[in-house]
Formats: C-alpha cells, sequence, structure tokens
C-alpha cells in the first residue's frame, strides 16, 4: 500500500549538509500498525513527514498504492491530504479559536458551502469514539492536555482515511492518557486503519503489530 | 461551518486588534471622504461666489477702427460712428449655442448720453432680470426697475442730483421713477442711469440696437475658450473680449482645492493600504502554524489564499461602512467650521456601497501580496514552525 525505495533526505543549513534519510527501502501494507522506533535524531520524524506528504524527499521512489510522488501535481497531494491520510502531531495543533467539533470538521470545511449535516454528526461520533462526548463546544484552551490530543485524534478520523500516521502522540502525555490514546489506536487499527506511529517509547511500541527500528536514517531490522 | 468560518472567527476572537485596525483604516476613509465632500461643496461655493463677480464674456460690434484706451482714458476710437448689434438676433444666437447649458446670463446694453437737470449722464439700457444675474454685487436701496417707467441710478448720480429713491425724473422728455439707488460699487456704474432696455431703444429711436453683450459663462470645467469660439462662429461681425485671465484664475483655484483633496486623500488611503498589508503580512508569520494545521489536513494553497483575502475583506468592508459613515458627518462639521453651507451634500445611498465596495477591493488588493505569501508557505515549512 505505501512503499518507498532508495529514499533519501537531506537537509541544508547553509553549507552544512545533513544526510538524513539513507537509501530507506520499506513496504506497508493495507490494515498494518505499525511503530516506528529509534534514537532521538535518528530521522523518524523525518520519514513520517515524507510518507505523509508533507515533505518532499531528495531522491528514491515512494507510492501510495500506484500514485507516485515524485510524478504528480499539488493538487492530487493536497487530496490525498484531506482523504486518505491523517497526520497527529506530539503538540495536538488544534486550531485555538475554533471549538473542539470545529476543530474536527477543518479537513471537511475547505469549500463555500457549509459542511453537511451528516458530516456534523459523524464529528460527534469520533469526538464520541475518543471520550470527548458533551465537550463538543469547548474551546482547545478549555480542555486538558490529552483532551486536546484526542480532539486531533478524531479530526484524524472524520474524513475516514486510509491511514494515520502519528508522531510522537503520546510524547506530550502523561502515562494515564498515553494507555488511553494508545487502546484509541488499538481500536481504530481493529476496525481496519492503517496506523503508521512513531515512538520513544518501547511500552507505546508494544501496542504495533509491526516495530521498525531506525538508526542514523535507515532501518535496522 | 465553511472555509469562512476561519477569517471570520479570527477575526472575532481578536476583537481588539481588528478593532484598532478597523479603526486606523476607517480613519483613512474617514478624511478622504470627508476631503472629497468638503472640496466638491468649497469647490460649488466659490464658483458660485466667483460668478458674482460677474460676467466674463463681452460681444462687441466688429469695428476696423483701432481702439485706444490706456489706463482707463478712453481715447475711442476717432471716428465718432458707433456701431451696434442687432439684440434679437445676437441675443438668440448666444442662446443657442453648442454649450448653451453653461450660459447663465446673457445681458445685452444700449448706452447713450441724455440730458438731466442741465446736466450730461450716461444712460444705460438693460434687461433687467438678466442683469440682475450678473449684477449680484449690487447692493441696491430700494429695488431692481420693474416697469418701463422706472430707473436705478448709481450713488454718485443721486448724491450729485441730491436725487434719492421714489423720486421723479425726466429723461428725453419721458417721465421715470427712481425705483433705487445702488451703493457705490467703485466702479463706472456709479455715474449710470439704468434704465429699461427697450423703454430706453424706443426713446431715443434705437429700435433693437445694443452697444454690447455681456454673457456669463461660467462652471467648474467649463470649457470656456470653446464658448468664446463658439459665440464667434454664431456672430461673425462681432468682437469678442472673453476676460481669460479673470476666468484661468477662477478656474484654477477650483481646481487647485480639488486637487489638494485629491492628492491627499491618495496619500491617507496609500498609509492606509500599507498598514493593512503590514498587519497582513506580521500575521501570515504569526500564524504559520495555523496554516501548517490546515495544509496538512488538505487545504490547498488557493484555499490559504482566500481565508486570508476574506479575512483583508472583512476589514476593509467594516472600514469603508465606518470610514463613509463618519466621513458623512465630519464633512458637514468641517463645513460648519469653515461658515459653509452644507446644504448639497447628501446622502447617498449608492455612493455609500460604492465607497464600501471600493475600500473591500484596496483591502484586498494591498492584502493580496500577503495572502499570496502564506498560500506559498509549503507543508514543510509551516513544519518547522510547528
Ligand atoms: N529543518 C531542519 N534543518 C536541518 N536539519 C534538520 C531539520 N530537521 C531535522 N533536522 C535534522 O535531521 C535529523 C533527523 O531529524 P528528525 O526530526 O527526523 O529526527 P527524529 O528521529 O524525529 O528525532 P526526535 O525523536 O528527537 O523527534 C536530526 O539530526 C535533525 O537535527
Ligand atoms: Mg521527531
Amino acid at each position: 500500500m505505501l512503499s518507498t525505495e532508495n529514499l533519501n533526505k537531506f537537509y541544508y543549513n547553509g553549507k552544512i549538509e545533513t544526510h538524513v534519510l539513507k537509501d530507506l527501502t520499506l513496504e506497508i501494507d493495507a490494515g498494518e500498525f505499525v511503530a516506528i522506533l529509534g534514537k532521538s535524531g535518528s530521522g523518524k520524524s523525518t520519514l513520517l513527514n515524507i510518507l505523509s506528504t508533507l515533505m518532499k524527499a531528495d531522491s528514491g521512489k515512494i507510492c501510495y498504492n500506484d500514485i507516485n510522488y515524485f510524478d504528480v501535481k499539488e493538487k492530487e497531494l493536497n487530496k490525498l491530504r484531506n482523504e486518505e491520510f491523517s497526520v497527529i502531531f506530539q503538540f495536538h495543533y488544534l486550531i485555538p479559536y475554533l471549538t473542539a467539533l470545529e476543530n474536527v470538521l477543518l479537513p471537511c470545511s475547505k469549500s463555500f458551502t457549509p459542511v453537511k449535516k451528516e458530516d456534523i454528526e459523524y464529528a460527534k461520533e469520533c469526538l464520541d469514539k475518543v471520550g470527548l462526548n458533551g465537550k463538543y463546544d469547548r474551546l482547545p484552551n478549555q480542555l486538558s492536555g490529552g483532551e486536546q490530543q484526542r480532539v486531533a485524534i478524531a479530526r484524524a478520523l472524520i474524513k475516514k482515511p486510509k491511514v494515520i500516521f502519528a508522531d510522537e502522540p503520546t510524547g506530550n502525555l502523561d502515562a494515564e492518557n498515553s494507555m488511553i490514546v494508545a487502546n484509541i489506536f488499538k481500536q481504530l487499527n481493529n476496525e481496519g486503519y492503517t496506523i503508521l506511529m512513531v515512538t520513544h517509547d518501547k511500552s507505546m511500541a508494544d501496542f504495533a503489530e509491526r516495530i521498525i527500528t531506525m538508526k542514523d536514517g535507515q532501518i535496522v531490522n | 461551518m465553511n472555509i469562512f468560518t476561519i477569517p471570520f472567527k479570527n477575526l472575532k476572537v481578536k476583537f481588539f486588534k481588528t478593532a484598532i485596525l478597523i479603526f486606523v483604516f476607517a480613519i483613512g476613509i474617514t478624511s478622504s471622504v470627508a476631503l472629497n465632500k468638503v472640496s466638491s461643496t468649497v469647490s460649488e461655493a466659490l464658483e458660485e461666489k466667483m460668478n458674482k463677480f460677474g460676467a466674463n464674456i463681452l460681444v462687441y460690434p466688429k469695428t476696423d477702427e483701432i481702439n485706444i484706451s490706456y489706463g482707463g482714458v478712453q481715447l475711442g476710437n476717432l471716428s465718432y460712428e458707433v456701431k451696434y448689434l442687432p439684440e434679437t438676433d445676437v441675443v438668440e444666437k448666444i442662446r443657442n449655442i453648442e454649450f448653451n447649458k453653461n450660459i447663465s446670463a446673457v445681458a445685452p446694453k444700449l448706452v447713450k448720453a441724455a440730458k438731466l437737470e442741465d446736466k450730461l449722464v450716461g444712460v444705460v439700457g438693460i434687461v433687467p432680470q438678466e442683469e440682475i444675474k450678473i449684477k449680484s454685487y449690487w447692493n441696491i436701496s430700494g429695488k431692481m426697475i420693474e416697469r418701463g417707467d422706472e430707473v436705478i441710478i448709481g450713488s454718485n448720480i443721486a448724491k450729485k442730483l441730491n436725487k434719492n429713491m421714489g423720486d421723479k425724473i425726466q429723461l428725453y422728455g419721458s417721465n421715470f421713477t427712481i425705483s433705487g439707488v445702488i451703493e457705490s460699487t467703485g466702479s463706472e456704474e456709479d455715474n449710470l442711469i439704468f434704465a429699461n432696455l427697450h423703454q430706453l431703444q424706443n426713446l431715443t429711436g434705437e429700435t433693437n440696437k445694443i452697444n454690447f453683450v455681456e454673457v456669463s459663462a461660467l462652471c467648474a470645467g467649463c470649457p470656456i475658450e470653446d464658448i468664446v469660439n463658439q459665440i464667434k462662429v454664431a456672430i461673425p461681425d462681432s468682437e469678442i473680449n472673453a476676460v481669460q485671465k479673470l476666468v484661468k484664475q477662477r478656474m484654477s483655484a477650483v481646481h487647485f482645492v480639488e486637487k489638494l483633496a485629491a492628492i491627499l486623500s491618495g496619500v491617507i488611503i496609500f498609509i492606509a493600504c500599507f498598514m493593512l498589508a503590514i498587519f497582513m503580512l506580521s500575521s501570515v508569520t504569526e500564524r504559520k502554524k495555523e496554516i501548517g494545521i490546515l495544509r496538512a489536513v488538505g487545504y490547498s494553497k488557493s484555499n490559504i489564499f482566500i481565508i486570508f483575502i476574506t479575512e483583508a475583506l472583512l476589514i476593509g468592508i467594516m472600514s469603508g461602512l465606518v470610514g463613509y459613515t463618519s466621513g458623512y458627518f465630519l464633512s458637514f462639521k468641517i463645513l460648519d467650521i469653515l461658515h459653509i453651507e452644507a446644504g448639497k451634500i447628501t446622502f447617498s445611498f449608492l455612493e455609500s456601497v460604492l465607497v464600501v465596495i471600493a475600500v473591500g477591493l484596496i483591502a484586498i488588493i494591498s492584502s493580496s501580496l500577503p495572502a499570496a505569501k502564506a498560500a506559498k508557505i509549503t507543508p514543510s515549512e509551516a513544519l518547522i514552525a510547528l
């Protein structure tokens, strides 16, 4: 479903060149729950951002089904981000002046026409699923960190995507909230979502079916 | 909820910032609206005032003789043969030129000498209702002549002959009543007697004859040269003396006020636009994270552009509404301070709508660069900001 071949990524900081991903080859099948483990600076986030189209690789091949990222236009990538993929970050990244419900509906409201009733219903359903029933109209700053992260997860579900990318989704949460999030992910995977999660935390990685370990821009296992 | 929810809510939540921006932008619009309203009223008032200085085109019979006058001393054209113009024909022709809408008064005149109590006096035949239009600087104690047997006299004559309103005088063997005395104007008019033109023509046997016509044609932006030319074509055997210098001065005074207002408004609006652009630019930098989130959930470049442009448009529309309304009221206040009648200023719904639309457009234009900058931010760039 999602595959890379000899993927390379460099960062340029002035004259200093950092080779972050080195000929990385990877294959992820539909319905998998994959955890990416590795030391800080090993290139986990970079890989995730490239797979989720947010960042561009420098060379190699990267495909989602038969869509080659290097070949398609911006419009196609926007469509992938909106309909096929969802990204959850370490810092929930909600829009501060929109309510929980509106933040969840964000991917549905990029047109001039108002969001459909069924979308609103489904957004509420998603919020309920992550345990936020009754908190639809709260602003992000009226929610706890764990709750905010769960709003971000609900937002990731609204478009019924195929793949959910999560970059240290529990990195900012305490053990209890981490468990809640991990269990939500497990449940989502059972419902058929493909999940790709970057984490530091071995106990989080244990929820996944497959663990990929990264070191210096390469996969080591 | 749709794409406009984002700019709406953002402005709402940053109420204080938005209010200040609208306030500043509206000040620019207010001063522009007020300036333009005041300048157009002032130039109209100015034009009206200047029209009161009298006629600005003189139409004489053509003469081959050289007219010699210097320092106010008329040496005459030395042959004493006086030439005339046919009254009805000339007046009609002037009234029918192409630009006749710009002609406010056509005042034909016949000048004659007469004996009054053994003194030689000058009598000018006038058409009262035309004359009064160009002689608005006349202060008549009494009233303008109405009937054929009435005259008004200059202040010097009144003094020298010891005549006053209501007195009777005899001219050309006919009785006249003095209906009024013109207060001193400091001109030749102080020494003249003004009578009804047709009465004077009958009494002196000069039926339908006139010496010259004074024409008042003035309005801001009047094509005075063209008017003169058209009269020249209509009455070939005439000589036309346009008081060009006076005309040009009047025009330039009127246009100066308008130009000044336009330039000032331009500068003010430019500064306001600049401020809006700066505000939007800093807003783009500040909201990089937000742009990143939106891009990550699939918003396109044009979606981002629309969000920022909509914010600017909203600010523009609100500034336009506030600015037009307060500019409208401010113009009354300014005119009041300048002691100018504000009667001509009216609230026009259409004008207010046009102003609001124009300000909206200006806001869009001035924020299109920052909005384009926002749209250009790539998801990975925004991620670094995350
Ligand atoms: N924008 C950037 N410019 C230059 N170098 C960068 C940039 N972003 C990341 N790097 C470098 O690339 C390497 C990989 O970074 P990346 O964020 O992918 O690591 P990571 O595995 O996610 O680390 P962590 O666990 O700390 O999040 C690091 O050495 C980092 O310093
Ligand atoms: Mg990372």
